[in-house]
């Protein structure tokens, strides 16, 4: 573990050193991902004008989930984003490196880039969470930022784990890119309390790919409107049976890994 | 100057699109999905609300709309900054400008030769949409030959204009060195300021205006507008002609940029 932990520091520090040298490059980074959220806000916003509540829940609500949705999603991007890259290097034969070096291959791969751009995503997060939070008149005990804490990991964790399944279908596709576009993209479902949306999507998002526990879950124990304790065993449950998954099928897809090319 | 050359360019790429066939596909459900969940959303939030419409559009002209807007999204879809930026970070773009073909008509035939063949493939859906909002027009959206011409002119017209505002903005690489971040700011810009996250209309008037007036409206909002007979005679005449205004000066411009570009900058390897 230690050992982990000195590589990844190592690698990290050198992608630090990177940024340091594209300066700009850090801040268009980080004020894109702003720009994305508030073009989000910015249609809640514009919808508000016109009506008082959505489903029940009013425009400080919306905004809330809309914040506490970026958490997850920003610390997934800070940490796993690499994995995006998993079919490129699948494709051009770019794993051998990694499977050379006397390290655990999904490690290295994961340790290769810290997404700098995602504070922008936990920033603005935070701050639509610290904004709206007030107005609703509730004070979590330390207990509840306890669980919130774990339930936040365990989302990052589901949001890794779908897209870790995802790019290993690209051992026997070649590209899985569009499919991991295409699933990752459900998780815009998940921007806004679920309950909005035909209960066929509720199921979708909850059973078969359970971005509803990334954020929805966790946001609603906040608000004091689901149960804590039964929330953590069934996001715990969701995340080992997803994990579970991507890591059997990543495991078999390297083991009838055969390099392309050279 | 011939352009024979650049049809080599168009035909490569298009060719290239063909081999990748399945992820045009799939490419295609990724549309899809963000179709339902646009339209998903949009029905909660008219079912949230006591009025039939919301700023003029009921929900079945929203999701017109909302179709409309992917599908000339589609068909003005050319990105520049894709290659520019895989140039630019191996260094190739040194080798592509020492070839005597010019690098931004090169890049264009490229781009144009990737959007038709997604196009094609998309040529059945697209009738199928056509036709299905002729059927739920009854309301008062009327198709006529007339508005599908002008349609057409308006989008190949917002195709360049597309292509030279992303032009422009994939130039800043040169000065910037960003490249993820710099990708991601121009697709969301162009995507709010065009009208695809909500309607221009939704804007308070005084922005709403000011849009209307900026490049962006140009590629997708004014033509979807224009066919659902949502523009006057005479107003249309006149975003006509703005948005040709606009292609030229555009045009102009992403040549001097370029010019700028190109001695100024410091490339990697080579």
């Amino acid at each position: 573990m230690k050992r982990f932990l000195k590589i990844y520091w190592t690698f990290t520090s050198q992608y630090i050193k990177r940024l340091v040298h594209y300066r700009l490059d850090f801040a268009i980074g980080v004020i894109s991902f702003v720009f994305v959220q508030l073009s989000g806000i910015l249609l809640i916003t514009l919808v508000f004008q016109q009506i008082t509540a959505l489903n029940g829940y009013t425009f400080e609500q919306m905004v809330f989930f809309y914040g506490f949705f970026q958490l997850p999603r920003g610390i997934d991007h800070l940490i796993t984003d690499n994995i995006w890259l998993i079919p490129n290097k699948i494709r051009k034969g770019e794993l051998d490196r990694h499977l050379l070096r006397p390290i655990d291959p999904l490690f290295q791969i994961i340790a290769e880039r810290f997404q700098h751009e995602a504070l922008g995503e936990l920033i603005i997060g935070g701050l639509l969470i610290a904004i709206t939070f007030p107005s609703f008149g509730i004070s979590p005990s330390i207990w509840t930022i306890l669980l919130l804490g774990v339930l936040i990991l365990i989302g990052a964790g589901i949001y890794m784990s779908i897209k870790l399944l995802t790019a290993s279908l690209s051992f026997w596709t070649m590209n899985s890119m569009q499919v991991m576009v295409t699933v990752y993209n459900i998780s815009d479902f998940a921007k806004y309390p679920i309950t909005i949306f035909p209960p066929m999507i509720q199921t979708l998002i909850t059973y078969i790919v359970p971005f509803a526990f990334v954020s929805f879950f966790p946001a609603s124990v906040l608000l004091n409107q689901a149960d804590g304790m039964s929330i953590l065993i069934q996001s715990f449950l969701a995340l080992m049976i997803i994990l579970s998954l991507a890591l059997f099928v990543w495991n078999k897809g390297l083991k009838g890994y055969q390099s392309s090319g050279h | 100057m011939t352009l024979r050359p650049y049809f080599a360019f168009f035909k490569a790429y298009f060719l290239v699109y063909l081999a990748y066939r399945v992820q045009v596909i799939l490419w295609f459900f990724t549309n899809a999905l963000e179709i339902a969940f646009a339209m998903l959303l949009w029905a909660a939030i008219y079912a949230s609300s006591s009025a039939t419409s919301l700023y003029g559009f009921t929900l079945v002209d929203m999701l017109l709309y909302q179709l409309l807007m992917t599908l000339t999204y589609s068909l003005t879809d050319m990105n520049p900054i894709d290659a520019l930026l895989d140039d630019f970070n191996d260094g190739k773009i040194a080798m592509s400008l020492i070839k005597p073909v010019n690098y931004e008509l090169q890049i264009f035939f490229q781009n144009l030769g990737a959007n038709a063949f997604r196009n094609v493939v998309l040529l059945l859906p697209m009738l199928a949409i056509i036709i299905g909002s002729q059927l739920l027009s009854k309301a008062g959206v009327v198709i006529s030959l007339m508005s599908i011409l002008i349609f057409i002119v308006s989008v190949i017209m917002g195709l360049l204009i597309n292509y030279f505002v992303k032009f422009i903005f994939s130039n800043l690489i040169f000065y910037t060195e960003a490249s993820f971040g710099l990708w991601q700011l121009q697709a969301i810009v162009i995507s709010l300021l065009a009208g695809g996250i909500v309607p221009l209309h939704f804007f308070p008037e005084v922005i709403g205006n000011i849009l209307r007036l900026l490049p962006f409206a140009y590629i997708q909002y004014i033509p979807v507008m224009s066919l659902m007979g949502r523009i006057g005679a005479n107003e249309l005449s006149l975003a006509l002609w703005i948005q040709l205004g606009w292609v030229i000066v555009l045009g102009l411009a992403a040549n001097l940029v370029w010019r700028h570009s190109i001695k100024n900058m410091k490339v990697n390897g080579g």
